[in-house]
């Protein structure tokens, strides 16, 4: 039996009962010889020259096969792999023949309180890689961000991060520093010197506040979820609820998990093949799974996720702000050119004195709908502890009784304790680091 | 990059020699493992913060058992909303995110001890054994895996 081999390396302080967890398709000495080469072509990387990749079928596979149900099936596909496949794809099932660990019991560890068919989440699973890139021969390291596969732009060597459609950015870009540009050159000398020194420079300070969180907002990970982390594998039988022919459209059916008293379903994500986590969301537009998505922001270009949450209301309440601002300072100008003149008011009169200020009082005045209405949206979600999405849903699904944030709670204080100083995570995507 | 040498991972349970990368596990990580425990995320408490399920039968005993709730425990520190925490987030949204720069965040010293206390646990008890645990922020926290390799 396998299971006693493994209970022989392992020394009696950790106790591992000898569960029949394991049966290898390809006990043998093919087995042997696969894993020695897949483990020099992973590790020497000098080598690779003399590795010959038209012959040998063991390369860690490239093609997003989602069962290794046959063993037949797995010798065809990897033979028709070839090196260039594997740039184009995320995949990480190396079932094809490198070791593949086939549960044919499902000792579960997972918690107790899974309770239906779908509890039987294999305890040992055959680890997923990524693939390494080759090109004809000649080693190729490969970023993370560079075989990334959802919709997702990268620059400054992966540091930054936005989605596709950036014509709305600039659109906001420029709806943003337009008028704090106009407001700075026109009205600000006058404030300056007439009113008082401190105006321009907290308009300065909420200014730049506002553009580096539209930028921060707009070029960070939102807490995208990394794909592939829940391959269905071939004895997932039990959960697996397409027909068995089809090999590329494997669901697994949702999960229970308990969150307090209450029951909650993990849904499984097709595309990015994980049990999605509670309140996490899968954003169209990126082709991603985001956690704690908010919404996917055109005029930012990018979703707004647990970790830009946060940035995102800055810029929105510091644009509001500065509308206020704006408008109240424009104001002020004019009303203080009256004074001075002391002559009747009329429009015209007022449009000579400061156009540019009438005009901005005017823009400003139209911004300060779109963006304050977000904010006090906003504001209103926060205190209730809900995302946007989480919020159409209930409206949507008003029959329902489960609760659609299963971590919220009643008292509005903690709840935007809660939202708006949590701790940022770390990015999970690793962009910079390479592909292993 | 320096040679390694050619070990067969099916040879016991050594571990290659570590060579001076600054990856923590990378040459675990460069062998293939052959199985994988996970140990997937207990959402049981409602609160939200991250944190691995306990509950296992004898599979599991002792020293996993140890692990897991240190690393239960220090996600924990990390993820609890305290003053600290809103004082950090506060002050790096009044320094238009320089904050950071120059002050550790709470969250960020939680994370590294957390990373460092995996990585002992890897190097002086894991590894001996021929298992590794992986890094949870790549999973994105969903699930702990303890890969095996023989």
């Amino acid at each position: 039996m396998n299971s006693s081999n493994d209970n022989n390396t392992i020394s009696p302080e950790l106790p591992v009962t000898a569960v029949p967890v394991i049966s290898q398709q390809q006990q043998s000495n093919q087995h042997h010889r696969q894993v020695v080469r897949l483990a020099r072509g992973l590790t020497h990387h000098e080598s690779l020259e003399n590795f010959d990749f038209n012959n040998s079928n063991d390369l860690p596979p490239a093609t997003t096969t989602t069962t290794v149900a046959v063993s037949q099936e797995q010798h065809q596909e990897q033979s028709s792999l070839s090196p260039k496949n594997i740039s184009d794809s995320t995949t990480t099932t190396r079932g094809d023949g490198s070791p593949v660990v086939t549960t044919t019991t499902t000792t579960t560890i997972t918690t107790t309180s899974h309770n239906n068919s779908t509890t039987a989440t294999p305890v040992l699973l055959d680890h997923p890689s990524r693939p390494h890139v080759y090109d004809q021969g000649k080693q190729h390291h490969q970023k993370n961000y560079q075989v990334f596969p959802g919709r997702n732009k990268f620059f400054c060597d992966g540091r930054l991060m936005t989605s596709r459609e950036y014509g709305a950015f600039t659109i906001t870009v420029i709806l943003l520093v337009a008028p704090c540009v106009l407001f700075a050159v026109f009205t600000c000398p006058f404030l300056w010197t007439q009113v008082h020194p401190a105006i321009p420079i907290v308009f300065a300070y909420v200014f730049i506040l506002a553009l580096v969180s539209m930028i921060k907002t707009s070029w960070s990970d939102p807490g995208i979820i990394p794909r592939d982390l829940d391959i269905p594998t071939a004895t997932d039988d039990s959960n697996i609820l397409s027909s068995s022919n089809s090999t590329h459209s494997d669901i697994l059916l949702p999960k229970e998990i308990k969150i307090k008293d209450m029951s909650w379903t993990l849904k499984y994500c097709e595309t990015c093949r994980i049990y999605r986590p509670p309140r996490a969301s899968h954003c169209r537009q990126c082709d991603n799974c985001v956690e704690n998505e908010d919404h996917h922001c055109i005029w930012l270009n990018n979703c707004i996720g647990k970790r830009n949450y946060r940035s995102f209301f800055v810029c929105i309440s510091a644009s509001t702000v500065l509308c206020l601002y704006i408008i109240g300072f424009c104001l002020v100008h004019m009303l203080t050119m009256l004074q001075q003149e002391g002559s009747d008011m009329t429009f015209g009169y007022m449009f000579g004195q400061a156009p540019v200020s009438f005009v901005l009082a005017i823009v400003c005045f139209v911004l300060l709908f779109m963006v304050g209405g977000l904010t006090l949206y906003h504001c209103s979600l926060i205190m209730r502890g809900v995302t946007t999405h989480e919020q159409l849903r209930a409206h949507i699904m008003k029959a329902k009784d489960y609760p659609s944030n299963p971590y919220k709670s009643d008292n509005p204080f903690i709840n935007i304790t809660r939202v708006l100083c949590q701790p940022q995570p770390k990015s999970y995507l690793g962009r910079r680091k390479f592909v292993e | 990059m320096a040679t390694r040498s050619s070990m067969p991972p099916t040879s016991s349970s050594e571990q290659q020699p570590t060579d001076s990368v600054d990856h923590q596990v990378i040459d675990i990580s460069n062998r293939v493992p052959d199985k994988a425990i996970r140990i997937e995320r207990d959402y049981s408490q409602g609160n939200g913060i991250t944190r691995f399920s306990n509950e296992y039968p004898l599979l599991l005993a002792g020293r996993f058992q140890h692990t897991i709730d240190g690393i239960n425990h220090l996600l924990e520190e990390a993820e609890r909303v305290s003053w600290r925490v809103v004082f950090d987030n506060v002050m790096e949204c009044l320094t238009i995110y320089t904050w950071p720069i120059f002050f550790r965040t709470h969250y960020q010293q939680c994370i590294q001890r957390l990373l460092t206390f995996i990585h002992n646990e890897n190097e002086t008890l894991y590894h001996q054994h021929g298992i590794s645990i992986s890094n949870p922020i790549r999973c994105a926290y969903l699930f702990l895996e303890f890969k095996m390799y023989n």
